[in-house]
């Protein structure tokens, strides 16, 4: 198959996928509901029925594009971890300490606050990939482990540094207001946030598909034996593109504290890293693919929550179905026969035309 | 012999990426025949036999054997009615024991439990049987190629097989161990096994086999016997045209030393010392070969001098300076390069495609850039010359490597490294796999390389090789310079094998010292 027709049929399998998990759901809300109709109504339709609804799924979308992002950079050199969930939160922490203790002026306090975000996240996942390079420490065990010592180590700095004691829960002191993003449409709270996420994916995508350092990365993550022989070094490309992966989980998190909210107020990790290892396989691992897959998981959750409030379907039933989903899309088979007959015809028809 | 035992009629195979690899294929095979199958690189051979043995489905055609239909077997079905294969990438699990390997999926029980004894036992018998000799408890990462070997074919006897198919299992082979292994099958055909065998060698196919079939892009070219042709009969079918393994060398104009080791020692992970102190030099313009029977210290010795072997010592002098302990990327910057003797784990990203797999040594390279952004226009350009000018049989460069065929991976190596246009070529077993028409193209380009001035050290197990390309030739054996000629044109093949057996002289070695 050439490319054109390859597009194509990916598109085609993915949107057979989605149509295949749809109708499981819909089997599924049969099951569990006593009015299926209503329930497929507002799950489908819901996220569009009013612009304070899309709204969410567009809030929803941002964080998921910045972790889908980390996690596609930090898969390329082939180190599997989840450092990334530990590094949003971490950075959300450092960009709360930034911005309620330093005293900047505006615009300046923002900007720092999203850049010592970004520092706290990529060094998150430096450690586990530095580790990995100097003492050949299985990555996925020691992000692992990273996450519970940045879970506490963020929960305490909020405790007992940044509490407001206005506060009965654990809050921070709020943010000062001239840091928020402008909500960008009344009536909902979308930001610029989500604009920098868009400028992310293709700063990415540039990096990963344009530039020698991403070409290095995609190799190393092929074979780094041959990225060796070949005189590239492999530990610090390795290192730096973790350092580049945890910075987008990071900024990722800062641009949640001050897009959406007006204090620290997670009281645990919030599994933003773990929906990144689903966008990032939905796209494939392509950076251009992250925003549309950030975008269908944020518009079945929204669905599902707005199903779970206006019927009996309970929101639960949102994990199954996303499950659902992302085993169809993943999956190899689907179509191989279709393709198999579609791949032989072209090859006898340029068969016979060799003669 | 003479009753037909297989028949493979009219193949038809087309991959998922659209490459139709066999198109009308037959194949008839007598009882205790050795059945020679050759071709050029990606003339559909590994294809063929992959379908016969029930790993890749086919499209159209029928397959008998022993007058049984094989429509559509799963492999474990073939296995079950006497068919083995050793493939051209070895299958052997690296981190298990020989007998481990040998046993894999027949495991003797006891219980629950393998029962361990058993089944070394067993794999002693069939090595004395076959003579077939290993140390069932040895790691298979710990032994050498030709061990391997010897474990893939016990590992086909146990299984039962009457059928063996062999896919190019010389390429990774000494003359020795070659000659060791046609003893081997020679006792087995004695034994009634048919056998079909691969090989890219034509004098092999002349010395044992009975009959050949040859294929062509995917289609059958012929079918004959071995004693009623020749070998300019079987390469004109094959590539269309006479190809003479020969070289004319022009006489060598050396210069200056480019390259030169002295007392370079290296101890492997184990604690043994794998090269003793080497000393030699190489010149500008010349091509110095280095045999050995496997094992003995070439390709550490390769290793070594490239920075792939940590914790070396003594000196590599390139251009008057150590580059012991630089970074690859600055040894190749002096003007290295280097063809690794395994394709598959530093020469290619088999996940990777062509065009990845022909950049990775000059991806900061300003001529594949444009506003220091990488060309995608450019670096198309530059693979679409390389594949062109080393013929390999891709669809494209966007094809995936591991998808080639295993003499166009090889290709794509050779392609890289020669490309780099360095000052001293390192060649390891530079033309392993590869069919007689791209052999002689590279050992064509090799020679230019020299005539231009610069300098090769030519590791190979192929003595014919060696000896053609050679200007002079260092001889290792257990991890020593044993022998250096200065002129490799003064040497016989007789004197080089005891050389490499560690024998003195021929005198010596008829009184067995050494
Ligand atoms: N798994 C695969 N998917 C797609 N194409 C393949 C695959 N395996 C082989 N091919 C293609 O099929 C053709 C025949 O390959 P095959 O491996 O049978 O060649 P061969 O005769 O064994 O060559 P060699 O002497 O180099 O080993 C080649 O063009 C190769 O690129
Ligand atoms: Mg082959």
């Amino acid at each position: 198959m050439d490319k054109n027709s390859r597009i194509r049929f990916e598109m085609l399998k993915t949107a057979l996928a989605v149509t295949l998990a749809l109708g499981l759901v819909f089997v599924i809300i049969l099951l569990v509901s006593r009015e299926p109709q209503a329930a497929i109504r507002s799950f489908l339709g819901g996220p569009l029925s009013s612009l304070r609804r899309f709204g969410n799924v567009i809030e929803a979308m941002t964080p998921l594009m910045f972790t889908g992002l980390s996690v596609t950079m930090l898969y390329r050199a082939g180190l599997f971890n989840l450092s990334m969930e530990g590094g949003f939160f971490i950075a959300c922490v450092a960009a709360t300490a930034s911005a309620v203790t330093l005293n900047l002026p505006a615009g300046l306090n923002l900007l720092v606050a999203l850049a010592a975000g970004a520092l706290a996240g990529g060094v998150s996942s430096l450690i586990p990939g530095a580790l990995k390079v100097k003492c050949h420490a299985n990555e996925l065990v020691t992000s692992l482990m990273l996450n519970y010592v940045l879970l506490y180590l963020g929960l305490y700095v909020i405790v007992n540094i940044l509490h407001d004691p206005a506060m009965s829960s654990n809050y921070s002191y709020a943010f000062p207001s001239n840091m928020l993003f402008p909500r960008l449409i009344p009536g909902t709270r979308i930001n610029a946030g989500v604009f920098v996420a868009l400028g992310c994916a293709a700063l990415v995508y540039v990096l990963l598909d344009r530039t020698s350092f991403g070409y290095k990365v995609t190799m190393i993550g092929h074979n780094s034996r041959l990225a060796e022989a070949a005189g590239i070094n492999v530990g610090r490309t390795i290192i730096l593109s973790q350092l580049i992966g945890g910075m987008l989980a990071g900024l990722g998190g800062a641009v949640e504290m001050f897009g959406m909210y007006k204090r620290f107020q997670y009281q645990g990790l919030p599994g933003y890293g773990w929906d990144g290892v689903l966008i990032a396989i939905v796209a494939q691992f392509k950076p251009q693919f992250v925003p549309l897959s950030a975008f269908f998981l944020a518009y079945l959750r929204i669905g599902a929550d707005i199903m779970a409030r206006e019927t009996d379907v309970p929101s639960e039933i949102v994990a199954v179905i996303q499950a659902v989903v992302i085993v169809l899309i993943s999956a190899e088979a689907i179509l191989k026969g279709y393709q198999r007959r579609l791949v032989v015809r072209q090859a006898r028809k340029e068969e016979a035309l060799n003669g | 012999m003479g009753r037909e035992i297989l028949n493979m009629s009219r193949i038809t195979k087309i991959y998922p990426n659209g490459v139709m690899a066999n198109k009308d294929v037959s194949l008839s095979v007598e009882e205790g025949e050795i059945h020679a199958l050759m071709g050029e690189n990606g003339a559909g051979k590994s294809t063929l036999m992959k379908i016969l043995f029930g790993i890749e489905a086919y499209d159209e055609g029928r397959i008998t054997f022993d007058g049984r239909d094989l429509v559509h077997a799963a492999s474990a079905a073939v296995i079950k009615s006497g068919i083995g294969m050793v493939h051209q990438h070895f299958m052997l699990v690296d981190s298990l024991r020989v007998y481990e390997n040998i046993i894999l999926g027949l495991e003797p029980v006891k219980g629950p439990v393998i029962n361990a004894a058993r089944a070394i036992a067993e794999t002693r018998a069939l090595g004395e049987r076959y003579n077939l000799k290993v140390d069932p408890l040895a790691r298979v990462e710990d032994i050498s190629v030709g061990l391997k070997q010897k474990v893939e074919l016990l590992k086909v006897l146990l299984r039962g097989a009457r059928l063996l198919i062999l896919d190019e299992p010389t390429a990774v082979l000494t003359p020795q161990e070659t000659e060791e292994l046609f003893g081997q099958l020679l006792l087995l055909k004695k034994n009634n096994h048919t056998i079909i065998f691969i090989s890219h060698k034509i004098r092999e196919v002349m010395k044992i086999c009975d009959r050949v079939t040859v294929l062509r892009a995917g289609r059958n070219v012929g079918a004959l016997k071995v004693a009623q042709t020749c070998p300019e009969e079987i390469s004109r079918l094959m590539v269309g045209r006479d190809v003479v393994l020969k070289l004319d060398k022009r006489p060598r104009r050396e210069g200056p030393p480019l390259l030169e080791a002295r007392g370079l020692s290296l101890t492997n992970r184990f604690g043994k010392a794998t090269l003793k102190k080497v000393d030699f030099q190489l010149r500008s313009g010349q091509i110095l070969g280095v045999a050995g029977v496997e094992g003995n210290g070439q390709n550490e010795l390769a290793e070594a001098i490239f920075g792939l072997a940590r914790g070396a010592e003594g000196q590599v002098l390139v251009k008057g300076r150590d580059i012991l302990g630089l970074s690859i990327r600055r040894i190749r910057d002096l003007g290295l390069s280097y063809i690794p003797e395994d394709r598959l784990t530093l020469g290619l990203a088999a996940a990777g495609s062509v065009w990845q797999n022909l950049i990775p040594d000059r991806a900061d390279s300003p001529a594949l850039k444009t506003w220091g952004f990488l060309s995608l226009r450019k670096i198309a350009r530059h693979a679409g010359e390389l594949i062109e000018a080393f013929n390999i049989l891709c669809r494209g460069p966007d094809q995936e490597a591991g998808l080639l065929s295993g003499g166009n991976m090889q290709k794509v190596v050779v392609a890289r490294e020669l490309s780099a246009d360095p000052d001293v070529l390192i060649a390891n077993q530079p033309t392993r796999g590869i069919d007689v028409g791209a052999n002689e193209f590279i050992w064509k380009k090799i020679v230019e390389m020299r005539d231009a001035g610069k300098a090769i050290l030519l590791v190979s197990a192929d003595l014919n090789e060696i000896l053609e390309l050679s200007d002079s030739i260092l001889v290792m054996c257990e991890g020593e310079a044993a022998a250096y000629f200065e002129d490799a044109a003064a040497v016989t093949e007789e004197e080089l094998g005891l050389r490499m057996l560690g024998y003195k002289s021929k005198e010596a070695a008829a009184h067995g010292q050494k």
